[in-house]
């Protein structure tokens, strides 16, 4: 957007409320002028622990109206992905690598559909599998921690809602969480 | 074939999935199923298993990068995760139901309509309208990075999206791929959302919705250590390099290649479940 449109969209915006401020084409504030200071009734009542509240960034000098970005809990969502899919795929290349050099030469079937073995199949058969030294339970271990890893954010989101009584969001992480467990439990079972 | 050869050539061609997928924007789980059924001849319950893998795993790369620059918008991603999920169950319940030649033609279909998606022109530039009374009490509304600062904007028709987000996650479960085009859809075309969000967030919820079916999937014996190997540590780095060149790429061309390459796979994986023989 060029510096034009962004004064004629400024002239036209009023400077008040986002209710106010409706049906306008993007809403700008000056730049330089810092967004109002966010203060839900959570942040006020539960501002206790960094990590677990809202940051009071309000971000966008570009922006009049208040909108909190959550910096502390996008910070640590975000390295909860990054390190879990690193270990995890290092798990899988570890794996992979011995499962080559050991079964390399070996012909390859994947034509036809067998099922994995029962010890490929759940977290604990990998571990016993890993356990008697097999090559590919490396490999499933570095699968399964991916598998994980959402999960891992799904309770972690939990616990930062449940903690800031953010009581919509509990219920949606909490509908999540179950769905993600009730596939897992009901598949273990499947068996 | 050796498994070493297979391997290679398997990690080659995940590699390339990767790579065209992220710089598309359609990921590259879309390829990865026809890919591994068509060319290398796989069952296509190994090559869902596999492909379900790579896409949770690229999914949370991408989203680490994406949630720091300040696109993704968590809480809308966390609340439409609520229909992907339950979505992704009844898919990953129907899957066990529904015949493989039928699985194949659903997924044929899938492919064709991402690759019509893929010739869209992504539009620019959201009018503002009121806010959706559902979003404003969940406080869903967001900004996201532009050259100049950051601009708000309103998402729209939460009850729709959610619907359509639904839908996504019933194919997810069912194809073993992150429906991430039909996740776009909701959000770009429904809630009105700015196409970057739309994609990035996309992406974010990824991760939750493959992660419900691969849970079913393992158990089933559908996620082979050996096969899924090489198919993640080809589609990850392959979707990283994509990522990078993404910008300022003439994508034109590309993505018209990309639609070709997968109206092709869609035809051919049908005529091998259908007519069979290779």
């Amino acid at each position: 957007m060029s510096q034009s449109d962004l004064n004629k969209v400024l002239s036209a915006s009023s400077p008040i409320f986002p209710e106010v401020a409706d049906n306008r084409e993007i809403q700008l504030a000056q730049p330089g002028v810092i967004g109002k200071p966010c203060s839900s009734l959570i942040e006020r009542f539960f501002g206790v622990v960094e990590v677990l509240n809202r940051d009071q960034d309000c971000k966008g000098p570009l922006s009049d109206v208040p909108d909190c970005r959550d910096v502390n809990f996008e910070r640590f969502i975000s390295q909860l992905l990054k390190y879990g899919v690193l270990i995890s795929s290092s798990l899988v290349l570890m794996g992979g690598m011995l499962y080559l050099f050991k079964h390399g030469s070996e012909a390859a079937d994947y034509h036809f559909f067998h099922g994995e073995p029962q010890a490929y199949r759940s977290p604990m058969g990998v571990i016993s599998a890993i356990a008697a030294g097999q090559r590919r339970g490396l490999i499933q271990l570095g699968l399964l921690g991916l598998i994980a890893t959402p999960i891992l954010r799904v309770m972690f989101s939990l616990f930062v809602f449940s903690w800031r009584r953010d009581y919509p969001f509990i219920l949606v992480t909490g509908v999540v969480m179950s769905g993600l467990l009730y596939g897992l439990i009901s598949a273990y079972f499947y068996q | 074939m050796t498994i070493w050869e297979f391997s290679l050539l398997v990690w080659i061609g995940s590699f390339s999935a990767g790579f065209l997928g992220a710089l598309t924007g359609l990921g590259g789980g879309v390829v990865i199923v026809p890919l591994l059924t068509s060319v290398f001849a796989v069952d296509i319950r190994y090559a869902i298993g596999a492909s379900l893998v790579s896409v949770i795993a690229t999914s949370l790369g991408s989203a680490a990068t994406y949630i720091q620059q300040g696109y993704i918008n968590l809480r809308l991603g966390m609340f439409l995760e609520v229909a992907t999920t339950i979505g992704a169950l009844m898919g990953a319940m129907l899957s066990t139901v529904v015949s493989v030649k039928a699985l194949s033609v659903i997924l044929a279909i899938v492919l064709l309509y991402s690759a019509y998606l893929s010739q869209q022109p992504s539009e620019t530039g959201h009018e503002q309208l009121s806010s959706d009374p559902i979003a404003a009490q969940l406080q869903l509304d967001n900004s996201y990075p532009v050259e100049e600062g950051w601009i708000s904007y309103r998402v729209h028709s939460v009850a729709l999206g959610s619907g359509v987000m639904a839908i996504a996650g019933i194919i997810s479960g069912l194809c073993g791929i992150g429906s991430g085009a039909f996740k776009v859809l909701a959000m770009d075309q429904i809630m009105r959302l700015p196409f970057k969000v739309s994609t990035t967030t996309s992406n974010f919820m990824i991760g939750v919705t493959a992660a419900v079916s691969a849970g079913v999937y393992l158990a089933r014996g559908y996620i082979d250590p050996g096969l899924s190997m090489p198919v993640m540590l080809g589609v990850l780095p392959g979707a990283w390099l994509g990522a990078k060149t993404m910008v300022g790429t003439k994508t034109q061309l590309l993505r018209l290649l990309f639609g070709l390459v997968l109206v092709a796979m869609a035809l051919k994986m049908v005529y091998t479940n259908w007519i069979g023989g290779l």
